[in-house]
């Protein structure tokens, strides 16, 4: 195991490692504490993205995006750290998500008024989205990480987490309607939007003991 | 692309927005969104929310500096390759005790409950944190651990070609009414991880359990405590505790060579 770190193929060409790759410490931290939702196991997990990507340095291709190539390092690392609790816990959550996209995520229900959005800007757009995305299943954060925080394409976002570009589409797409619906309700909570017909407050508790159920679900 | 409707425009919106669709398909979307109102206020939520969103999503996220410092050494440990190859190598058979030059002597079998360092020791050995001094010099590990553990610091020197240091950071340790601290200092021994912690064993001292073992004249306690193995020594006033998934002899053999 600790042998593995510092096997590497020998023609690594440092000054080239250490201007092209290594300045993307922070942003594969920043994406690794998304991954792990926590500091100590973020800090190890950019460790040994960067130690692998050095030991492979050879097989990068220069001009391509290296945001790219070290993201599927990383995440490659962490799945297989983590494969077998994440099948486990990706079940439940994607019936979770199709329960709470049915009762939420229709457009209409989720719909921010013109004359809401500088409330809406104000009172739900700091940490809550950071929250919201936190609590996405691992495919959606991922996804929405790699297209809105870092401007990845949909070809290499597929390449990233090993599917289908279709599949990075609908994730997308699904990803963002649940941050929508998450953020909204965030905002009815919060009286800043009215509770449109069909969401009545007993839908928004819902959503509050949505959340408790999976967190009951993950601990 | 041929005309689209609102069911694909609304399918497809995502990949409208980012950017996706080369210029022909894009020109079949703006056709649709020019003619149909309904579309068109489902975009312009839709490309609000994202634009609103995306600032708060993209809040820098910097490392902390000592994250940072830890990461760096590393690397910089990573770039000495001639040192680290012996550490692929595959774990060798274990060698016969006689051959490996360690008298040891069998004298009570006692057993009982593992003292707090032994529990400590193991803990210390699961926990998957990096290192604070990444090195494979003993001197330097000494250098850095002197002013920051309440002794003087003496890294054990394993005289074994598959037994190397890969660095240590600052520990602690529980004995009797309070916690104390230490140096923990990690190892690779062909494919196994081999953690010592070093602390003041002058008041601690080596609680009468475990097996007991002689190691070129010096006594060791060997404890078995959640699949691994705990062997406590001493050496003038500071103490060891040497974890391991190794074999019992192999580890006895091990810690031979530093002796």
């Amino acid at each position: 195991m600790l042998s593995r770190l510092f096997n590497r193929a020998p023609q690594t060409d440092h000054a080239e490692f250490e201007r092209v790759a290594v300045p993307q410490a922070d942003a594969l931290y920043g994406a690794a504490l998304r991954m792990t939702r926590e500091p100590a196991a973020a800090e190890d997990l950019v460790q040994e993205t960067l130690l692998r990507a050095y030991r492979f340095w050879h097989k990068f291709q220069p001009g391509t995006n290296i945001k790219a190539w070290l993201f599927r390092i990383q995440t490659n690392i962490f799945i297989n750290r983590y494969r077998k609790k994440q099948t486990e816990q990706k079940v439940m959550d994607d019936r979770q998500i199709d329960d709470l996209l049915h009762r939420f995520a229709a457009q209409e229900s989720t719909f921010i008024p013109r004359d809401t959005r500088e409330d809406f800007l104000k009172e739900v757009l700091g940490d809550e989205v950071m929250f919201a995305l936190d609590e996405l299943p691992f495919d959606f954060r991922m996804t929405v990480l790699l297209a809105d925080m870092h401007d990845l394409s949909y070809k290499e976002i597929a390449d990233v987490l090993d599917c289908p570009v279709g599949t990075v589409m609908s994730r997308l797409h699904r990803a963002r309607k649940l941050l929508q619906a998450r953020l909204f309700a965030y905002a009815v909570e919060r009286g800043v939007i009215a509770a449109p017909e069909g969401v009545t407050s007993d839908n928004v508790a819902s959503m509050d003991a949505f959340r408790r159920r999976k967190k009951k679900v993950a601990n | 692309m041929s005309r689209i409707d609102c069911e694909d425009f609304r399918q497809f919106i995502d990949p409208y927005l980012d950017g996706e669709f080369d210029a022909g398909e894009r020109a079949a979307f703006d056709a649709h969104l020019a003619v149909c109102t309904d579309c068109r206020g489902h975009y312009e939520q839709k490309a609000w929310f994202i634009n609103a969103v995306r600032p708060c999503l993209r809040r820098p996220e910097r490392m902390p500096p000592g994250t940072r410092d830890r990461l760096h050494a590393r690397l910089r440990a990573a770039q000495k390759p001639e040192r680290r190859r012996r550490l692929v190598r595959r774990l060798a058979p274990v060698p016969a005790l006689a051959a490996a030059g360690a008298v040891l002597l069998f004298v009570t079998p006692l057993t009982g409950f593992a003292p707090a360092v032994v529990e400590d020791a193991v803990d210390q050995h699961c926990q998957k944190m990096p290192v604070e001094v990444p090195t494979d010099e003993a001197l330097q590990a000494d250098e850095w651990f002197s002013g920051k553990v309440p002794f003087s610091m003496a890294t054990p020197r394993f005289r074994d070609d598959r037994a190397m240091l890969l660095g240590g950071r600052l520990s602690h340790v529980r004995g009797g009414d309070r916690t104390r601290r230490a140096a923990y200092l990690v190892y690779g021994v062909g494919e196994h991880k081999v953690s010592v912690l070093v602390f003041d064993g002058r008041e601690l001292g080596i609680t009468g359990r475990g097996e007991l073992r002689e190691v070129k004249g010096h006594p060791v306690r060997v404890h078995d405590a959640r699949g691994y193995r705990v062997a406590l020594y001493q050496r003038g006033s500071l103490a060891y505790a040497i974890t391991s998934d190794l074999p019992e002899p192999e580890m006895l053999r091990l810690i031979g060579t530093s002796l």
